[in-house]
């Protein structure tokens, strides 16, 4: 009976893990061996090992580092406005009134469109003359003349980063307002007698209960910007000029506008340097539980 | 006094909620009601918020009129793509979901350890190479070649999915089909599977959402009009300098809101099971 269940749980697990060795893991080794040829789409000739030349192209390059902050800013901006809105709704949402219901029950929405029809609609909604948000605007007398939200430099980035915010706030909000729901009711009773006040208790109460879940959705948020490119792609492109160039939108620009596939994989090595990191983190932090489940093997 | 305060408190409650919900439902309501506009209606200023003429020639010409796109097409072949990359990544997370939550087996843990961190970069970072796989099995231009790349995106996930819903049946009810003379496999596919289902109902909605939307991969690998899905035809038009906005919104009705009645009547086993993974410290 065991060595049949032992051969039975091989053979259970073969077809994941060719999948995962086949279409991850060669690919990731063929991205760092690609990163060091000067390998072009068009040229099947191409593709002799260059050593560090792909390297010393795209970090000489102004592009790359604009790409390398405004990716930082995205990231930071859209991370912590996530978290801010998150504390503020997942407070509300977790009281259990008609109407917050209602609000948790369509909230996540957002979440499940594809982030195609984000883009397509925001990008509807923020046009200069058949957009609704100037159209409202302009009737309320708040602007007097259309304001082309995408295409003026220094508006392109914050309203790309209010977009991804919209995405992402749903999800925070909801398992926030878990998180609190899940802090017993007699620690804040004891607090009130005790003589504490609705910020002391929000700071010594709240935010050390949930501290967890703030960590990894934060984590997690980071991770889904750096793994995500349709939003700007299809908003901005990257434009107007550099403004909202990304690491991710730069990868695809240089390898299927440019076809230097070379240099692309110098540029996805970078972003995946990054994404490696963020993930032994999140490893770490996520070590009881998944140790839960190595301990009975 | 202090029932003025504590009106005042819910009063502020309802608008903060219904401004919030104004603002989650805005991007579909308005290409909800600008779809039902005739292309010279939705170039018209000052917007019109209630359309003087309704009308649903968009819908028809999306379906119906060849200068359109052919969106019955599109709807096919995403439906084609994500059917197949659901059903077989349902499959095969659950056989391994199911070994590893059940069985003692050399390297398990590794394997595991492989799953947790590959299920971190399926994104642009990979653009590149997975391109060129798909282009050396010949399968650019192919559904084929993007079901592969859809499966591989969401298997190291589903299978952490598959995991936590066969954590929580209690191992007693396969000690009592042992005993009763089942095998193991017999066990799995008339015991176990069966009450399962829920949780791998998450599993499936995770492949299906994330099939459906995916853009990035397909633009590089699907080549020719004929082959492309929704995700991709609304993108590509999105994309472009000058926009259809009718036939993007009355595409946009048609793809998600299906994807919406499903979402909210399947998300009670979703959200469920995030949040518990969330929650528990």
């Amino acid at each position: 009976m065991e060595r049949s269940k032992k051969r039975l749980a091989y053979i259970l697990i073969i077809p994941a893990i060719v999948f995962v060795m086949a279409f991850i893991l060669y690919p990731v080794v063929d991205l760092f061996r690609l990163s060091f040829t000067d390998k072009v789409l068009t040229d099947p000739e191409s593709g002799d090992f260059v050593g560090w030349e792909s390297y010393k192209a795209i970090l000489s390059d102004d592009v790359t580092l604009i790409a390398l902050k405004n990716t930082l800013i995205y990231v930071a901006a859209g991370v912590i406005i996530t978290v801010v809105i998150g504390l503020f709704l997942g407070q509300l949402l977790s009281l259990d009134k008609p109407i917050t219901r209602i609000t948790s029950g369509i909230i996540l929405i957002p979440w499940a469109m594809p982030p195609v029809i984000i883009a397509a609609a925001w990008k509807w909604m923020m046009h200069p003359q058949l957009g609704v948000i100037n159209d409202l605007l302009q009737s309320w007398n708040i602007i007097e003349r259309p304001i082309a939200f995408l295409s003026t430099p220094a508006l392109a980035m914050p309203s790309l980063i209010a977009v991804l915010v919209w995405r992402l706030f749903p999800l925070e909000s909801i398992l926030i307002s878990a998180g609190i729901q899940s802090i017993p009711q007699e620690m804040h009773e004891a607090a009130v007698v005790d003589g504490a006040t609705n910020r002391q208790r929000f700071f010594y109460i709240t935010i050390p209960s949930i501290r967890f879940i703030i960590l990894t959705t934060a984590l997690m948020n980071t991770l889904w910007i750096l793994n995500s490119i349709a939003l700007v792609l299809i908003m901005t492109g990257g434009g107007p000029l550099n403004y909202t160039e990304l690491l991710t939108t730069l990868i695809y620009k240089t390898g299927y506008k440019f076809f230097k596939f070379g240099e692309a994989s110098a540029l996805a090595v970078l972003n995946f340097g990054f994404i490696l990191v963020l993930s032994l983190i999140y490893l770490y932090i996520f070590r009881d539980s998944w140790r839960k489940v190595l301990a009975r093997k | 006094m202090r029932l003025r305060k504590r009106i005042g408190r819910e009063v502020l409650l309802y608008i903060i909620c219904i401004f919030i919900i104004i603002i989650i439902l805005a991007p579909l309501l308005w290409v909800g009601i600008s779809s039902f506009k005739s292309i010279t209606d939705v170039q018209r200023v000052p917007i019109e918020y209630i359309p003087r003429n309704p009308t649903i020639e968009t819908y028809k010409f999306i379906f119906f009129d060849p200068r359109f796109g052919n969106w019955d097409k599109f709807l096919l072949n995403s439906l084609k793509i994500s059917v197949i990359t659901t059903v077989i990544v349902t499959a095969v997370a659950s056989l391994a979901g199911y070994a590893f939550s059940r069985f003692r087996f050399k390297g398990a843990a590794a394997m595991l350890i492989l799953f947790l961190i590959t299920q971190m970069f399926p994104g642009p970072s990979i653009l590149i190479p997975i391109y060129r796989l798909i282009d050396r099995l010949g399968l650019i231009d192919t559904h084929t070649g993007v079901i592969l790349v859809h499966i591989t995106l969401t298997l190291p996930f589903a299978i952490w999915l598959s995991i936590g819903s066969f954590e929580n049946i209690p191992v007693d009810i396969e000690e009592a089909a042992y005993i009763d003379g089942c095998s193991p496999i017999k066990t799995f596919f008339k015991v176990i599977l069966p009450i399962s289902k829920i949780g791998l109902v998450s599993v499936a909605m995770y492949a299906f959402l994330l099939s459906w939307a995916e853009y990035i991969f397909s633009l590089v690998i699907l080549q020719s009009e004929s082959q492309r899905t929704v995700a991709l035809q609304l993108g590509s038009m999105a994309s472009e300098i000058n926009i259809v906005w009718n036939e993007i919104g009355a595409a946009t009705m048609v793809v998600s809101i299906p994807l919406l009645v499903f979402f909210l009547w399947a998300q009670k086993y979703f959200v469920k099971g995030m949040v518990a993974g969330a929650v528990k410290e």
